[in-house]
């Protein structure tokens, strides 16, 4: 059926956008330089953000901790603070402390003794079950991004694969956790946000419909700085140099696309058939022989292509104020550091979070390409 | 002849077949079933649409990456399998034999042949005795033995 659908839309709609996969070029041409990123300390169990503190002290959130580290490749950990989820999303407020997103609770802050404060569980009369990412701005404001009405983050591929209309919100409230309100609602699993260097506007990036936005403060209609997206783009923080990075936690690929396409075999995938073998994006690290391949993914001569369709990927990219990407880091299907879930600009030296290998790296950003 | 199944519902794609020295036979698994596929394989009409909306590199495939080998009998009991979990050395095995004593391991997109051990196999025994029924034939009487060269470009699995 969704073939002749695709016949009529393209003959009663000829310009409508086909929101088809673009291709890796320009400043998403593929290379191999995040697999050149070095390996900071040891690694964690499903590390998920990390944000640093005034003082240089970098804070990442693992399993149900959120550690501190420090030391010169941030290698001397402690654990910070601990919760009955899984910590989310971090940022770090000169006025607030440390705001961490706890799933199926909301956000809070965390003093330096590493005692909760205060929380955020409610904007609205709605609970906020899927803190995403969190942002603060110079004048102590905290912007949340929560993720879905329907799932808790850990169900983020469930929540693709259902394909409910977005029910995602951009929620911003005060140092104190007050005066919350909804700036933007009906976003597509808004899966990350910074505050803009000029600190007039949000950027917000949205997973599910693969687009970068840039909100008023107050709210309003979004200007929508990137519609289509070859990745599923997840946090974005600010750069050192007025420009910001982007963490894509995998790829979309044809299939994929093809099987959101396909409704009745999707319900019968996900009926029958465990979350980690459905056809979808994954964070990578795992490894399961009942996986779907596709045929792409032969090896060849004993040899992993690293341009077969990628099941899991890591790309990170860094973008200009227009949302255009200035240059990128792979780590291609071969790769080892896939399930980028998040970046911070510590004055130049950039780090990342592969979820889907457990490291903390820095990345190679002097290289010559 | 009738037709019937010696083993059913194998968790992979079967590929060659060969005679074992104890009596039971090696198969190949070119690929492993997953749930995914298999739910394809049951939706005809979800194919077609796949192979016609989206590029060859792009299908569901069984699962190519990975080696394995099994030995069933003449019952169909698996009694036991090899493999080579994460494809490393061996991925997408596409045939096997044994020979005295070792089973040599080959893949059709490989660059290489295996080589197995076989502790408890009978070490004179070959594939072509046993297919040409040299015991019957020549009363057993073994020729000079074939001189293999070149023994250096085998890789141990």
């Amino acid at each position: 059926m969704s073939l002749a659908r695709d016949i009529v839309d393209r003959i009663f709609f000829p310009s409508r956008d086909v929101h088809a996969i673009p291709v890796l070029d320009g400043g998403f041409s593929p290379n191999e330089r995040l697999d050149r990123a070095r390996q900071l300390g040891d690694l964690f169990d499903s590390p998920d953000a990390l944000v640093l503190d005034d003082a240089g002290t970098l804070y990442v959130s693992a399993g149900q901790t959120v550690y501190a580290c420090t030391g010169r490749d941030f290698e001397t950990r402690r654990a910070f603070v601990r919760f009955e989820g899984k910590p989310a999303g971090l940022a770090w407020s000169g006025i607030a402390g440390l705001v961490v997103c706890v799933p199926e609770r909301g956000i809070c802050t965390v003093d330096d003794a590493g005692k909760i404060k205060g929380w955020l569980e409610k904007v609205d009369g709605e609970a906020i079950r899927c803190p995403t990412a969190v942002a603060v701005a110079t004048d102590g404001t905290i912007f949340v991004t929560d993720g879905s009405r329907h799932n808790a983050p850990d169900l983020w591929l469930t929540d693709l694969m259902q394909k409910r209309s977005p029910s995602g919100r951009l929620i911003a409230c005060d140092a104190a956790l007050c005066n919350a309100h909804v700036v933007a609602a009906g976003l597509d699993w808004p899966g990350g946000v910074a505050v803009t260097h000029d600190e007039q506007s949000v950027h917000v990036t949205e997973s599910w419909s693969h687009r970068l936005c840039k909100f008023e403060r107050s709210g309003g209609k979004p200007q929508v700085l990137v519609k289509n997206f070859t990745g599923y783009p997840s946090r974005i923080a600010r750069g050192a140099n007025r420009d910001y990075w982007l963490a894509f936690f995998a790829l979309r690929t044809q299939l994929t696309e093809f099987v959101l396409r396909e409704h009745a075999f999707r319900t019968r995938m996900m009926t029958n058939v465990p979350p980690h073998l459905w056809v979808g994006p994954t964070l990578g690290g795992a490894f399961d022989y009942r996986e779907p391949t596709q045929i792409g993914r032969i090896k060849k001569l004993g040899i992993q292509k690293p341009w077969a369709p990628p099941r899991s990927y890591g790309l990170v990219a860094r973008l200009d104020a227009e949302g255009h990407a200035v240059e990128s880091f792979h780590s291609r299907a071969s790769g080892r550091l896939h399930g980028v879930t998040a970046v911070a600009d510590d004055c130049g030296r950039v780090l990342v979070v592969s979820k889907g290998h457990g490291k903390i790296a820095e990345l190679p950003v002097n290289d010559a390409n | 002849m009738r037709r019937g199944d010696v083993t059913a519902n194998l968790p992979g794609y079967p590929d060659n077949i060969n005679r074992a020295s104890d009596g039971t036979y090696w198969l190949a698994l070119v690929g492993l079933r997953s749930p995914v596929r298999d739910l394809a394989m049951a939706d005809p009409a979800f194919r077609t649409r796949m192979v016609k909306q989206i590029p060859p590199d792009e299908w569901l495939c069984p699962g190519i990456n990975f080696g394995c080998v099994i030995k069933f009998d003449d019952n169909g009991k698996v009694r036991e399998s090899l493999w080579d979990p994460g494809g490393i050395s061996h991925p997408t095995i596409t045939s096997m034999r044994e020979h005295k004593g070792y089973l040599y391991i080959g893949g059709l997109e490989n660059n290489r042949i295996g080589r197995l051990r076989l502790p408890n196999a009978d070490p004179t025994w070959t594939g072509w005795d046993s297919y040409w029924a040299r015991d019957k034939r020549d009363n057993g009487k073994l020729p000079p033995e074939p001189v293999i060269t070149r023994t250096d470009r085998v890789v141990s699995a």
